[in-house]
């Protein structure tokens, strides 16, 4: 148990993953929507920051396959992962700022769950390290 | 065995216990959230279109079905099973998911279980480790 060596807070890291599986998973929803769906979202297209729904449609999938791809990595204690996932996090947070009018449930959401996975994964992101 | 009485037992274990009963607590929800979209479909704010998919019947079967599920891990979590520890934080993010797609029907409700939700996830995986250290010393 490599972990205990560590310190408990190795866990965050177990918790980063599978949230950012979950981001991930959410955004993927949020893209599948915008391109097959988009008269559920509160705003037609013109009142958006950038671009329109398919373009955003597009944007979400891949920002939110990566997420997935990533928890994957994270989960595994893979160095780049954690680098990789910081960033992606702070992708995915400024896209639903952008994405904000569209739905703001899901935006307001989905940024708190950002800030704590950056949390988890600053402060206690090298302890997985073997 | 060796390798299980390495690291602390801290009291930090209670989170575990803390994490099933939420779990209890969120799948009795998830029931009652399920009922009422079977038996009194009035009551959510939306009307059947603005639900993002199914129709609000067949969302009362997911939430009865998961909450079941639910239930049931968080019994198993509480008497310090390892594999209900992993199978409670899938079906947490399950349920994640799930509510944020039911969001649109009940906003504060799906709030309240996407938090709820997270905070379990939390607990499991930052402490469920020393639940299996507490029942060896037992």
């Amino acid at each position: 148990m490599e972990m205990d060596k560590t310190s408990a807070w190795a866990g965050w890291v177990y918790f980063a993953s599978v949230m950012i599986f979950i981001i991930g998973a959410v955004q993927l929803l949020t893209g599948f929507v915008a391109l097959f769906k988009d008269d559920f979202y509160i705003h037609n297209g013109t009142s958006l920051v950038v671009f329109d729904y398919s373009q955003w449609g597009w944007i979400h999938m891949l920002i939110g396959l990566c997420l997935i791809a990533t928890g994957v990595a994270i989960g595994a204690g893979k160095m780049w992962g954690r680098i990789v996932g910081t960033a992606l996090v702070a992708l995915n947070l400024v896209s639903y700022v952008a994405f904000l009018p569209a739905y703001p449930l899901w935006s307001i959401m989905i940024i708190i769950i950002d800030v704590l996975v950056i949390f988890a994964l600053t402060m206690h992101g090298n302890e997985v390290k073997a | 065995m060796a390798d299980v009485t390495k690291g602390e037992v801290t009291s930090w274990v209670g989170w575990v216990y803390f994490a099933g009963l939420l779990l209890i607590l969120s799948g009795a929800f998830q029931m009652i959230a399920g009922l009422t979209a079977l038996l009194n479909d009035k009551f959510y704010a939306v009307t059947h279109q603005s639900l993002l998919v199914f129709d609000i019947t067949t969302w009362g079967w997911v939430h009865m079905l998961l909450g079941l599920l639910v239930i049931v891990t968080g019994t198993a979590v509480m008497s310090g099973q390892t594999w209900s520890r992993v199978v409670a934080v899938v079906l947490a993010s399950l349920v994640v998911i799930e509510q944020f797609a039911f969001i649109t029907a009940y906003p504060i409700w799906s709030i309240v279980m996407i938090g709820v939700a997270v905070l379990t996830i939390y607990a499991l995986a930052v402490h469920g480790g020393e639940l299996k250290r507490e029942a060896f010393y037992r």
